[in-house]
């Protein structure tokens, strides 16, 4: 018999637990090997010295003590112990049910928008989340509705920090040919009366001109101006064109009162860029604040700044 | 536990029943004649004494709400000893038994509190052999201690209690050969942690 083989049945061997056989196979295995007969030698003895321990006695007042346990109230059930004990808290079930009604109410109460704000109601700006299925469908009202300034329209699928965005100006120039949607903007605002009156002043544009620029007869302006709340908003018609370019619209920043853009980001097709500069051409002149970004997939994303000369 | 209350008068089941009919005193009994031995086991399992008699008591307490539930088919002490090696399982299972335990430095296991047998009661006089004997037990019961729960569980009840493997399964609810290969085991690491002083 091998050592390792005597060594794994000593136990039972010192416990008279094996065969006759197997019992006398290691007898003589450990009168002829020091090693398992140490072995046998020590788990002999540590036996002894376990069995021989002396038995402790309950110490005084163990049943005394044990009768107040028994007379004093029995404890709580199992769960409750176990979920209210670990963190010693003290809260009474109907004021835990209490608790988890009121937060399911408030989740149910409180407007889809305002619990999507990031900012909270004080906050300068408001960040509304808006999915749309179509990005080329008409804006609904409640899309430019001024609530913020600042509209997420759609997150993109890229990572922020990796894909750069390139910065471009277009300087809107009321009096050429590619300011009239300016001009509306800008007849809007005095409508609306957001803006105040060194602001109306400043602008060099009458609603008359506007009418003109636009070819609308006077009588249809204000009907104009209705219909057109419904899927368009003071910068309706860069957006169309953004649009028109096959580019997807961002993020756009307004004025809250008016809804006029200072601000659009969105981001196109590399091959595409030219189309949209292009469309853009048309609003004014515009120029590069930061170079056109490193096409990232195909695609890249612009900033545009909608400026006033 | 020392109480002049003579205990051999009636057997355990005979005491059950009084205890079921209501008759506290009879459950007193039981306890006076298993104290000594449930919090032995007890204070083998855990290493501590608050601790054991803390355990042992909890035992009794359940044993007396579930007294209606023995139904004699085992001996009493079968049953209770059932209750008190569970217990002792779930107390070393306990996250805040741990806790104390890493926080306690074990000192002697108070060989002085022991109940010795006479002819020890003698050899304890000198203070060596008592110095000597306290620190073996001692460090006997620090090597239980480090023992895995289920190894030490059948340590305790085989080679400190006595207990057969067969016993020892029924108490546990472990099959036989997983007795035999747990105490082979425990005997093992125990061999290595008492290496010189066995």
């Amino acid at each position: 018999m091998k050592c390792r083989t005597v060594q794994k049945r000593l136990s039972e061997y010192i416990d008279g637990r094996l065969s006759e056989e197997l019992t006398r196979s290691i007898g003589e295995h450990c009168s002829s090997c020091d090693a398992c007969a140490k072995e046998l030698a020590f788990l002999k003895a540590c036996r002894t010295r376990m069995s021989s321990l002396p038995a402790k006695a309950a110490p005084a007042g163990f049943l005394e003590s044990l009768n107040r346990r028994l007379d004093a109230p029995e404890p709580r059930s199992g769960i409750v112990q176990t979920l209210f004990s670990p963190a010693r808290i003290k809260l009474p079930l109907e004021a835990a049910g209490l608790f988890a009604v009121a937060a399911l109410v408030l989740v149910i109460l409180v407007p889809d928008e305002a619990r999507k704000s990031d900012f909270g109601t004080n906050a300068p700006e408001h960040v509304a989340v808006m999915k749309k299925a179509d990005q080329n469908a008409p804006m609904a009202d409640s899309a430019y509705r001024p609530s913020g300034t600042r509209r997420v329209l759609k997150k993109s699928s890229r990572d922020e920090k990796a894909f750069q965005t390139g910065v471009y100006v277009i300087v809107f120039n009321p009096r050429s040919a590619s300011g009239p949607a300016l001009a509306m903007n800008e007849a809007r605002r005095d409508r609306g009366g957001a803006y105040d009156d060194r602001e109306a002043a400043d602008a060099s544009i009458s609603k008359a001109k506007v009418a003109a620029a636009r070819q609308i007869p006077p009588a249809e302006q204000k009907k104009e101006t209705t219909d057109r709340r419904a899927d368009t908003g003071p910068s309706a018609d860069i957006r169309s064109a953004i649009r028109r370019s096959g580019a997807t619209i961002l993020e756009e920043k307004c004025d809250a009162a008016t809804g006029h853009c200072s601000s659009i980001t969105l981001e196109t097709r590399a091959d595409a860029i030219t189309t949209l500069m292009n469309e853009l051409k048309r609003f004014g002149d515009v120029h590069a604040e930061k170079p056109a970004p490193k096409a990232d997939a195909g695609r890249m994303r612009i900033r545009i700044r909608l400026s006033v000369e | 536990m020392k109480r002049s209350v003579s205990t051999t008068e009636r057997d355990d089941g005979e005491l059950v029943r009084e205890a079921l009919a209501g008759d506290r005193r009879a459950f007193d009994l039981l306890v006076l004649r298993h104290g000594d031995m449930l919090f032995n086991l007890c204070f083998r399992m855990l290493g501590d004494d608050d601790e054991a008699a803390d355990c042992a008591q909890d035992a009794f307490i359940r044993a007396y709400r579930s007294l209606a539930g023995f139904r004699g088919e085992a001996a009493f002490t079968t049953w209770l000893y059932r209750i008190a090696v569970n217990t002792c399982k779930n107390r070393l299972a306990s996250s805040a038994y741990r806790r104390s335990r890493s926080m306690v430095l074990l000192e002697g296991t108070g060989a002085d509190d022991a109940v010795l047998p006479p002819d020890e009661r003698a050899a304890s006089s000198n203070p060596t052999v008592r110095f000597e004997r306290g620190e073996r037990e001692a460090a006997i019961q620090r090597a239980l201690d480090e023992l895995p729960p289920d190894e030490k569980t059948v340590a305790v009840l085989c080679d400190i209690e006595g207990r057969s493997y067969e016993e020892t399964a029924a108490l546990t609810d472990m099959r036989l050969g997983t007795v035999k290969s747990r105490l082979a085991r425990a005997r093992r690491r125990l061999r290595s942690k008492l290496g010189g002083i066995v």
